[in-house]
């Protein structure tokens, strides 16, 4: 897709990672945080933010108006406005790493291709808590100024699959509950 | 089986196998693995929904592939342990018989392509999950009759992983 899907996770303290906002989340030296993770070295130094490798990206908007049927009339209509959007995002994740210069730089911050172990480990880890939201944005085609609309969102599910026709990366598929998007510089047929 | 969806099956206390570790080699051929979170997102009238997420998660691993009806020798080596490929005997026997407790700790291995570390050295990487078995299917098929597809389901904890592959990993 020529449009780009950013993930990240607002960090709980900025000038200390955990493991779940890193990078590299293994091991370091005495500080065992992590207990599932094994192998040598380890980074808390950059933050995990995520450029997906999307193929398919997917916004629904569940309403749920009242529809009252009155006997041979037009029924009521009865809207209080409220809406839960989902959003879906499918693609594929690398196996192995890329190079670290194979990166996306987006407003002054550098995102990466995750690994598979990198997404999954993002699955798990991150949750919506307030303060610590996790970003989801979606990068339009422009390529006149940078127009975006940016999301906080949860993880609802994630489905990753691996196929022996396909064996270099994971396909994968994740759901996500959101809020009303912030929009930033929209296009707009006026 | 693809070296690439290398997939091993292990029973550390096997009651069947007298207690000892029985070891299996699955040939798959597709691997998907579900991770269900359980987000509320409740509706607000004409505002933003609200997000609240206690973080749990339930990860199902599925699993399909193909089993030998006869018996045969193949064996592949894992992490310095021999697993064999099991028959479809074999598969129908650890359906009924091996369960989920602190004793009987089943795990599977999926193995990810090898890790070659900061000094050179070349580390097998893989996920071990703790797992345990809610569905098995065998399914026979006309012209097929000696390699009839196989399709496992697991529930699963997350993941102990073993040299990890990771953007900016050093």
């Amino acid at each position: 897709m020529k449009s780009l899907i950013l993930l990240e996770k607002n960090p709980k303290d900025a000038g200390s990672l955990t493991n779940a906002e890193v990078l590299n989340p293994k091991i370091t030296g005495s500080g065992t945080t992590e207990n599932y993770i094994f192998g040598q070295g380890g980074s808390k130094d950059v933050q995990a933010k995520y450029a997906l490798k999307v193929l398919g990206f997917a916004t629904r908007t569940f309403r749920q108006p009242l529809q009252v049927g009155v006997p041979r009339q037009s029924p009521i209509l009865f809207d209080v406005g409220s809406y839960r959007p989902v959003l879906t995002v499918s693609g594929v994740v690398e196996r192995e790493a890329l190079p670290d210069s194979s990166n996306v730089v987006f407003e002054s911050n550098t995102y990466y291709a995750p690994t598979y172990f990198q997404l999954q480990h993002a699955v798990t880890q991150w949750n919506y808590v307030q303060g610590e939201e996790i970003l989801l944005t979606h990068l339009h085609t422009n390529v006149l100024s940078v127009t975006y609309e940016q999301y906080n969102v949860a993880i609802q599910n994630a489905t990753f699959g691996l196929t022996s026709e396909l064996p270099k990366f994971w396909t994968y598929e994740i759901s996500f509950v959101a809020t009303r998007p912030l929009a930033k510089r929209p296009s707009k047929n006026i | 089986m693809a070296d690439e969806l290398a997939v091993f099956l292990e029973n550390e206390n096997d009651y069947t196998n007298a207690g000892g570790v029985t070891r299996y080699a699955l040939q798959v051929e597709k691997i998907s693995l579900a991770i269900l979170k359980n987000p509320i997102q409740i509706a607000a009238p004409k505002n933003s929904p609200y997000l609240f997420d206690l973080g749990t998660y339930k990860p199902t691993l599925n699993l399909s592939g193909v089993a030998d009806d006869q018996s045969t020798a193949n064996t592949v080596t894992f992490g310095g342990n021999t697993y064999r490929t099991p028959t479809v005997h074999q598969i129908s026997r650890l359906s009924t018989d091996w369960w989920y407790d602190t004793v009987q700790q089943i795990n599977i291995y999926l193995r990810e392509p090898d890790f070659v570390d900061s000094t050179g050295t070349t580390r097998e990487s893989y996920f071990k999950f703790s797992a345990a078995l809610t569905t098995i299917s065998i399914d026979y098929k006309a012209g097929t009759e000696e390699r009839p597809e196989f399709a496992m389901t697991f529930f699963t904890g997350r993941p102990k992983v073993y040299y990890p592959h990771m953007t900016k990993g050093s």
